[in-house]
């Protein structure tokens, strides 16, 4: 059996494989980077450096408007990340920040659903969440229910001497 | 319906239009383009010109290097002015230009610079105000200047002013009250009403109160919270006094009040040690009474983990003869509410109800649902056409109803109404109880009872089985007025209540007065219509395949120049048609056509043997008793125009054999489309209001035009050529191909100069097929039916003479 001739030399062929190889790989990566590339450019008109723009990401920000909120509010990338992992927003974990509060005591009373202003009314009065939960639950403010737990009453018994005109 | 044919577009003409009217186009757009460019270039700007050596050295002695100094001149500073500016404390050249801008010279900007930018300087200069003035105001947080003068006008200095500006009160604002003897702390008190809060946590009040109010209620010796509540729940300044006079404090007042007793009565029962309800139970018992009552209501109110909620209602009541219950035990469970938050904003709610059960004395009992025009749901407990007989029964409701709850960023408010809806009996005693499920812990326990935004009820909370359990008691008779409401909120931690996407889209759906099941109803039968026309079409109203066209060279058995065209133009009939008629009849003998000066006249030459019936009633048309009709003239135009109904109407009728339109499978794709209309329009259970009617409207016209477009698309698809239509279809496209190459040799000169026997004998149907003869040259030769110019018969000008008007004198010339 004699050999047919190819239309196309060995080293052609193995070269135009080779460039396919190459460009599968640059084609794609050249497009990330492009848009890599506008998406760095956008976010340096509201003031991130690339360098700012890549941490951001790499705490999972990819929207440019939230990343703005959290660095308003004074937040690092990394602090933010935590802060929203916990569902806070950024107006809200500032405030419970400037109120004093870290991450996980913020989580804790809010959880029960206090407001940062509340949670450092009941914390001055020396009581654990679990306490202000119980004393809120009756109608007490914090002050009331401090005096009444200071005379010995728990929440229950402090509510029903109130109800009947009583006091501490 | 398509013709099949390949050849349907426009002329060359057309192409050349279209041509002529995109070039200027272009050029002009590319004319914009260089300007753009041109101006947008380095052409822009003319660089600075080099400074000459004086001028160097000029600079040079100020202190200047020769950049620095073409950026001083090029904004016309001078050497010596320039090194004053410095001096001054302003370095560059162009913040310079901007102070001098202001009207600052460098002496003056040396005092402002260090204080303001400058425009703020030199807005604080132009109204007249020192540097140190300037510096006072900015420091009280008055940094505009336009405000430092208004506040200066009403006659403020910069600390006070400072006061009003960092509460947010305009200069405008200032004057009344501070003459009202306000300060601004208590004008911030007394002005605005209470706050209401959004999502965003934003606070914002709507109410704001005037002066003079603020000033009549705490000359009275009111506090504003008590003035503001008092306005809130309708007690005017003389009432207030009186009960003050009369030695009641506020709300003590409104409570002897809403017990029905003017402040002297009041303060007598006082004295005899009564309270308010006291007073008032003593006053009813005194009275006989043979109103109904019910002596008791208690609603025990459970919130299920999915967010339904699961209420029994226990009425105890009392029949007296003659009283209010005439029929069956009513009670109403409305179809809209309002869901207040603690927060004193709301949302409308659509709660649903089921699971509806009664019992009378203990007993089962029916309880027929009557819907009135509101949608509200009225149980007739009994049973429709029962009577509750006389005396005390014990009437129990259970139900479950959905869309009760309010879900907030960090807790969840469930409010309802006990008595959310004036009661046509009163009621004794009320109470109600609500449970928690279990783990969710109670946030507050708020609501109304009494009058507007009176809280007259006891709330406790405590635990059974783990879940938080909240007591409510009125401690008032809701019996005075109609008005008188009871409504529970209780807030609670988040997370231990999770309604399930279903449930929501429900609730969504009533609150949006069924919207959801409409639309769900306008895609279903959207989907059913289209259906329905796409099976239709595919069944009946596809074109059967275009056989082989072959290069024919005569028009298809039985078809005239003005049928081809009908078919080719989509059934219209234009002036070309009745031009193709008109020649085709000559060229049978039936008339000649004579040309003189531009002017057509048509001439009756022998009978119309061999023609369709329609073309002898053209010629019937056009010459009625006479022998001659001059083209242009007198009625010659709607005579003309006349004619070309009776073709349409002839040819129509020709057209039908050929093709069908499949109307008849169009009908039930209608129907369907009406029905889908009528039911998402009956679904719809929208409040009454501008709003609402403007929806409706749209909402209606879009479903209209939405099914009507689709019907008008398919009666155009649903439209194919039978068998017979189609092979017509096939030989047209034949004929048109041989007679087009033909045409096209002869205006190329490939064939013999002058018109050949061939291309004469068809140029009837070539006119109707739209193949371009305009340039080609009739010969009274070949064509015997023609006198006139010595050029030949031009089909264009004939053509045109259908429209043209000619004036008598020339004519009869």
């Amino acid at each position: 059996m004699s050999e047919e001739r190819s239309g196309m030399n060995v080293w052609r062929a193995r070269f135009l494989v080779g460039l396919i190889a190459v460009g599968a790989f640059l084609v794609p990566y050249a497009c990330a980077m492009l848009i890599e590339n506008a998406l760095v450019q956008s976010w340096a008109r509201y003031g991130f450096s690339p360098e700012q723009t890549r941490e951001w990401w790499r705490h999972g920000f990819r929207s440019r408007a939230t990343a703005v909120q959290w660095r308003a509010s004074r937040f690092e990338p990394r602090e933010a990340a935590s802060w929203e992992t916990n569902r806070f927003i950024a107006a809200e974990a500032k405030e419970w920040k400037q109120a004093g509060f870290d991450l996980a005591g913020a989580a804790e009373w809010r959880r029960y659903a206090f407001r940062h202003e509340e949670a450092g009314e009941w914390q001055a009065t020396g009581m654990s969440v679990g306490d202000a939960v119980s004393w809120r639950k009756q109608g007490f403010s914090p002050r009331e229910a401090q005096r009444w737990k200071e005379a010995g009453h728990s929440p229950m018994n402090a509510a029903e001497r109130r109800a009947a005109g009583g006091s501490p | 319906m398509t013709t099949g044919l390949p050849y349907q577009n426009g002329s060359p003409h057309c192409r050349m239009r279209t041509m002529q009217i995109r070039r200027p186009v272009l050029i002009a757009f590319a004319c914009v383009l260089l300007i753009t460019l041109y101006h947008s270039g380095p052409h822009a700007g003319q660089p600075d010109p080099p400074l000459t050596p004086e001028e160097q050295q000029r600079w040079a002695e100020s202190g200047f290097v020769p950049e620095d100094a073409l950026i001083w001149k090029r904004v016309g500073i001078g050497p010596a002015e320039a090194r004053e500016w410095v001096m001054a404390g302003i370095q560059f050249a162009e913040w310079a230009n901007q102070w001098k801008g202001e009207g600052f010279g460098p002496a003056d900007a040396a005092k402002w610079v260090r204080i303001a930018n400058v425009y703020t300087a030199g807005e604080f200069r132009k109204r007249g105000f020192s540097p140190a003035d300037a510096t006072a105001w900015m420091e009280t947080g008055v940094g505009s200047a336009l405000r430092a003068e208004e506040f200066r006008e009403i006659g403020l200095g910069p600390k006070e002013a400072g006061r009003w500006w960092k509460l947010k009160f305009y200069p405008q604002e200032v004057p009344p009250w501070r003459d009202a003897g306000f300060g601004p702390e208590e004008t911030l008190e007394w002005k605005y009403g209470k706050k209401e809060y959004h999502n965003d946590g934003l606070g914002y009040s709507r109410t704001v109160f005037s002066v003079e109010w603020a000033r009549e209620w705490r000359g009275g010796g009111f506090t504003s919270d008590e003035a503001k509540w008092a306005t809130r729940i309708g007690v005017k300044f003389p009432e207030a006094i009186q009960w003050k006079r009369a030695g009641f404090g506020l709300s003590e007042a409104v409570r002897w009040k809403d017990s029905g007793f003017a402040p002297d009565q009041a303060a007598r029962l006082r004295a005899e040690g009564l309270n308010p309800v006291e007073a008032e139970e003593r006053r009813d018992a005194a009275t006989a009474t043979s109103e109904d009552e019910i002596t008791s209501l208690h609603a025990d109110i459970s919130l299920r983990e999915d967010g339904s909620v699961f209420v029994t209602e226990s009425f105890e009541v009392l029949n007296r003869p003659g009283g209010a219950i005439r029929g069956c035990f009513e009670r109403v469970l409305p179809a809209h509410t309002t869901l207040w938050y603690r927060s004193s904003s709301s949302r409308d709610a659509s709660p649903s109800y089921s699971h509806v059960a009664a019992f009378i004395d203990e007993s089962p009992t029916p309880a027929d649902v009557v819907k009135d025009s509101h949608g509200d749901r009225i149980l007739c407990i009994g049973g429709k056409g029962s009577q509750l007989a006389e005396g005390t029964h014990a009437v129990t409701i259970s139900y479950v109803t959905e869309d009760r709850l309010i879900t907030l960023r960090d807790h969840e408010e469930l409010f309802f109404d006990v008595i959310g809806r004036p009661l046509r009996i009163p009621v004794r005693r009320a109470s109600a109880t609500i449970r928690l499920p279990r783990g969710a812990d109670v946030v507050f326990a708020d609501g109304f009872a009494g009058l507007q935004e009176r809280k007259d009820f006891t709330a406790r909370v405590h635990q059974v089985d783990g879940s938080d359990v909240v007591e409510y008691a009125v401690w008032r008779p809701l019996t005075l007025k109609p008005e008188m409401v009871f409504q529970v909120s209780v807030g609670f931690t988040k997370g231990f209540v999770r309604t399930s996407l279903w449930k929501k889209a429900r609730q969504f759906d009533r609150q949006t007065g069924r919207l959801l099941t409409s639309l769900l109803i306008l895609v279903v039968g959207f989907c059913g219509t289209i259906s329905y026309y796409s099976v239709a079409w595919y069944r009946v109203g596809r074109d059967p395949k275009a056989g082989m066209v072959l290069p024919e060279f005569e028009p298809p058995a039985g078809a005239s120049p003005a049928f081809i065209r009908y078919i080719l133009k989509r059934r219209r009939v234009d002036d070309v048609s009745i031009a193709a008629t008109l020649v085709h009849l000559a060229q049978r003998g039936a008339i000649r056509i004579e040309e003189r000066e531009g002017v057509y006249q048509l001439r009756k030459a022998g009978s119309a043997e061999g023609c369709a019936s329609y073309e002898r009633d053209v010629l019937a048309t056009v010459f009625g008793d006479i022998d001659r009709f001059i083209m242009g003239v007198g009625r010659a135009r709607s005579i003309l125009l006349g004619v070309r109904w009776k073709v349409k109407r002839a040819l129509k009728a020709e057209y039908q054999s050929y093709f069908v339109s499949n109307a008849r499978h169009l009908w039930p794709g209608l129907l369907v489309s009406g029905a889908t209309l009528l039911g998402s329009l009956i679904v719809l259970n929208l409040r009454t209001g501008r709003k609402a009617e403007t929806f409706l409207t749209m909402y209606s016209g879009f479903q209209i035009t939405l099914f009507a477009f689709l019907g008008l698309l398919f009666y155009f698809l649903l439209k194919a050529p039978t068998r017979e239509g189609r092979t017509l279809l096939d030989g047209i496209a034949g004929y048109r191909d041989a007679l087009a190459a033909n045409y096209r040799k002869e205006e190329g000169g490939q064939s013999d100069p002058g018109m050949s026997p061939f291309l004469a004998r068809h140029l009837p149907y070539a006119m109707a097929l739209g193949i371009e003869c305009d340039r080609l040259a009739f010969r009274w030769a070949s064509t015997q039916w023609f006198t006139g110019r010595s050029g030949g018969f031009s089909v264009r000008d004939f053509i045109a003479s259908i429209r043209r008007r000619v004036p008598r004198k020339r004519a009869s010339a």
